[in-house]
């Protein structure tokens, strides 16, 4: 067992879209908001480690990216560490966060993703929407993201009768989620016909069941809850951690219709909850294109395998309904700059378990979930939040 | 005598301005010759050609594809031989002390086609080719016409298919070449046989519009020498057999995928042929990765499948011969040597699918 709990006790998010901001402002804007959303203050000093999620996106500062990230956030001399694990990057960089505080090794930790897309020309930025996946074997196959899930999603409705709407409803619905996130890259009431008479990417995904190219950036403050109080009457607790891997390509994984990794990372953070799933308010999923959120919905065991169409067309995952899916708008149309999209999810739980989400607050929200997926699953996080 | 056992002629699956036969954008000289080899070889009994096999190649290759040859085929040990100098070579090599088998492979002039003949035995004197089937007998003289390898195993090829694509199939048949020393070149018609230059690369003979492959990828990097080391996967469909535990790693790599023994793995060949679609989607234009710009300019979209191989083994590969959106789940495939994609300066290749039937097994 752990010798301390974690909480979050600020959070910071910039704007998602195509932002005229470089990675630089993008990185200050997202810790200063992080620290003055900290109810009593708190100095930067007290932060004694940084995690920094990023993939690096268009190769913007492979090597040593941390730095940047120390001297935007006025950090210089504190340790802080670049973790990559492709879209998963920043869920990793959270649960290294979460391991530093609840090893009582430090005090206060500071975990931000950060990802900008669209500032190169769109041949490289190809490039790279495809370089977390098997390079040789996939990759080199013909496929980028769009293609292997594509895959998946062909195989989900063979085995299952997925039909095309449950795909179409998934992007409906985050859509109409994200017209009340003022921070979202889409704000576009989209329909079910739309999506299914968009122009096809990788078959049977056409493009509005794609999640955008996105920059942005989310940052998040840890400490233990021995001492939260001390900034904050409302910190958000960490109660379930769990991460795994899995085979990197598809070809050499068991299942086409679920992704392994994300079955462990959950098993792993339902271990060491005290409440079980029945018990969620909310989940934030890693819908990367509508497909993965129904696989989301059933690798994670909040519906049996293949009930995930159905749950979806009974309008169960919408604000409102039974368990309410990426109330934020999830990657589809909040957007998902890579590196930052773990730490953006967790952004939403903190306002929302705070009664701070606005338009969007569900009311009573008081347990939550954020999971998220590297690549095609060759890596994925599962964590669970308790509001006070 | 040399025995002609088996041969087969191989035209481009493209169809471009001049009509069917030319190369389709995933084709060159060697994968024309490398499928028409694996017409000759596979469908035959393989003890029939093992080592020494000679391998003689006409015609004009892409960079490095010469040394590769033996690779693709799968026939080890072989320095394979580039010929120059057209017909009387050809019947020369006929006439010399044969090993046990030679692969006979020649490249037509405008690279858009592809001969091999396997042949056996030690070569005579004669002239023409006999047929010995079920029924006897049969002598088949064309002297003056086999003015090429290529027209000489398209001369074997009778009658030939409609598609021009078919391997000959002469069950129980016994095909005796009986060389001679022919006449000059004589460059009838379009079979016009290419001066082969001793780097196997005529300038010309990249067909128009080709990319400059200096330029091309800005994308994802594969070391050349990891690209040749998993070369027997890539190709052949190699998987690697673990006497440990049982298992099979596809691709083979340097420890059990399953176990982690490094010490007893064995090559398995995968079938090549009666793969299951498991997995389909069609990859429309713009979401390529950019490695396949090239080919997507001059084919658009194509179909990228999940297939069941073994019981054990899937493998992602693309669908080619066939237009986009033409696969479904349950489907059956066999694989052929195609163009992946170009890096640093020279195609890489690899095993693509095709509908199964439409090459002969
Ligand atoms: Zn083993």
């Amino acid at each position: 067992m752990p010798s301390e709990q974690a909480a979050v006790i600020g959070a910071g998010h910039t704007r998602f879209g195509a932002l005229a901001e470089g990675p630089r402002a993008l990185l200050r804007e997202c810790v200063d908001l992080a620290v003055t959303s900290v109810d009593r203050g708190l100095e930067r000093t007290e932060v004694d480690e940084a995690y920094l999620g990023t993939l690096g996106f268009n190769g913007w500062q492979i090597g040593n990216a941390s730095a940047v990230l120390a001297e935007e956030a006025r950090l210089v001399g504190a340790p802080v560490t670049r973790v990559e694990n492709a879209c998963a990057s920043a869920g990793f960089a959270l649960r290294a966060g979460i391991q530093a505080i609840e090893s009582g090794q430090r005090s206060m930790v500071l975990v931000v993703g950060l990802e900008k897309m669209t500032d190169a020309a769109s041949r490289r930025r190809r490039y790279w929407l495809g370089v977390s996946g098997d390079t040789e074997w996939e990759r080199l196959a013909g496929l980028t993201f769009a293609g292997v899930y594509g895959l998946l999603a062909s195989r989900h409705m063979h085995e299952y009768g997925t039909p095309p709407e449950a795909l179409a409803e998934v992007a409906v619905k985050n859509h109409a989620h994200a017209l009340k996130n003022p921070k979202a890259q889409f704000r576009k009431a989209i329909r079910r016909e739309e999506v299914l008479a968009a122009p096809r990417v990788a078959d049977p995904l056409g493009l509005l069941d794609c999640c955008p190219v996105t920059d942005g950036a989310a940052a998040l403050l840890l400490t233990s809850v021995a001492r939260a109080r001390r900034y904050t009457d409302t910190p958000v607790r960490v109660v379930g951690s769990g991460a795994a891997s899995d085979r990197l390509a598809v070809q050499e994984r068991e299942s086409l219709t679920s992704l392994a990794a994300s079955r462990r990372a959950a098993a792993e953070a339902f271990r060491s909850s005290p409440w079980d799933r029945s018990a969620l308010s909310f989940a934030e999923v890693h819908d990367c294109f509508t497909i993965a959120e129904l696989i989301a919905l059933e690798d994670l065991g909040l519906v049996p395998a293949g009930g995930a169409a159905a749950m979806t067309l009974a309008g169960e995952t919408r604000v409102g309904g039974r368990l309410p899916v990426n109330p934020d708008g999830g990657l589809k149309a909040k957007g998902h700059p890579i590196g930052a999209t773990g730490a953006s999810q967790a952004y939403e739980v903190f306002l929302q378990l705070r009664g701070q989400a606005g338009e969007r607050q569900i009311p009573g929200a008081a347990r939550a979930l954020t999971h998220n997926v590297g690549g095609s699953g060759a890596s994925a996080t599962v964590t669970l939040f308790e509001a006070g | 005598m040399a025995t002609v056992r088996a041969a087969a002629l191989v035209r481009g699956h493209g169809r471009g301005a001049s009509g069917a036969g030319d190369l389709a954008p995933d084709e060159d000289a060697f994968t024309l010759l490398v499928e028409a080899a694996e017409r000759v070889l596979r469908p035959e009994a393989p003890s029939e050609v093992t080592a020494p096999v000679s391998v003689s190649v006409w015609g004009a290759l892409p960079p490095g594809a010469l040394e590769e040859l033996p690779l693709a085929l799968g026939v080890t040990s072989v320095a394979p031989r580039l010929e120059a100098g057209g017909v009387a070579t050809f019947a020369e090599r006929l006439a010399e002390p044969q090993p046990a088998a030679q692969l006979l492979l020649a490249v037509e002039a405008s690279g858009s086609a592809a001969a091999v003949a396997l042949l056996t035995g030690p070569a005579g004197e004669e002239s023409g080719v006999e047929i010995s089937g079920a029924d006897g007998p049969e002598v088949f003289e064309a002297p003056g016409k086999w003015d090429s390898p290529v027209r000489l195993a398209w001369t074997l090829l009778q009658p030939p298919p409609p598609d021009g694509s078919r391997a000959v199939s002469l069950p129980g048949a016994r095909l005796v070449l009986r060389a001679r020393r022919l006449g000059p070149f004589a460059g009838e018609e379009s079979w016009t046989n290419p001066s082969a230059s001793p780097e196997g690369n005529v300038p010309g003979a990249v067909p128009v519009g080709e990319p400059d492959l200096s330029t091309v990828s800005e994308g994802a990097y594969l070391p050349a020498a990891t690209y040749r080391e998993n070369l027997p996967s890539r190709w052949r469909l190699e998987a690697a057999h673990c006497r440990k535990c049982g298992k099979l790693s596809f691709p083979a790599r340097s420890a059990c995928s399953s176990c982690g023994s490094m010490q007893e793995l064995e090559p398995f060949p995968l079938p090549l042929r009666g793969g299951i679609i498991e997995a389909v989607t069609t990859v429309r234009p713009g979401a390529q990765p950019s490695e396949f710009d090239f080919q997507v300019q001059r084919g658009g979209a194509y179909d990228v499948l999940l297939v069941r191989l073994h019981p054990e083994v899937r493998v992602t590969l693309q669908l080619t011969g066939s237009g986009a959106a033409s696969a479904r789940i349950g489907d059956r495939v066999d694989t052929v040597l195609r163009r992946l994609y170009p890096m640093e300066g020279a195609w890489r290749y690899g095993r693509k699918a095709v509908p199964s039937g439409r090459s002969p097994s």
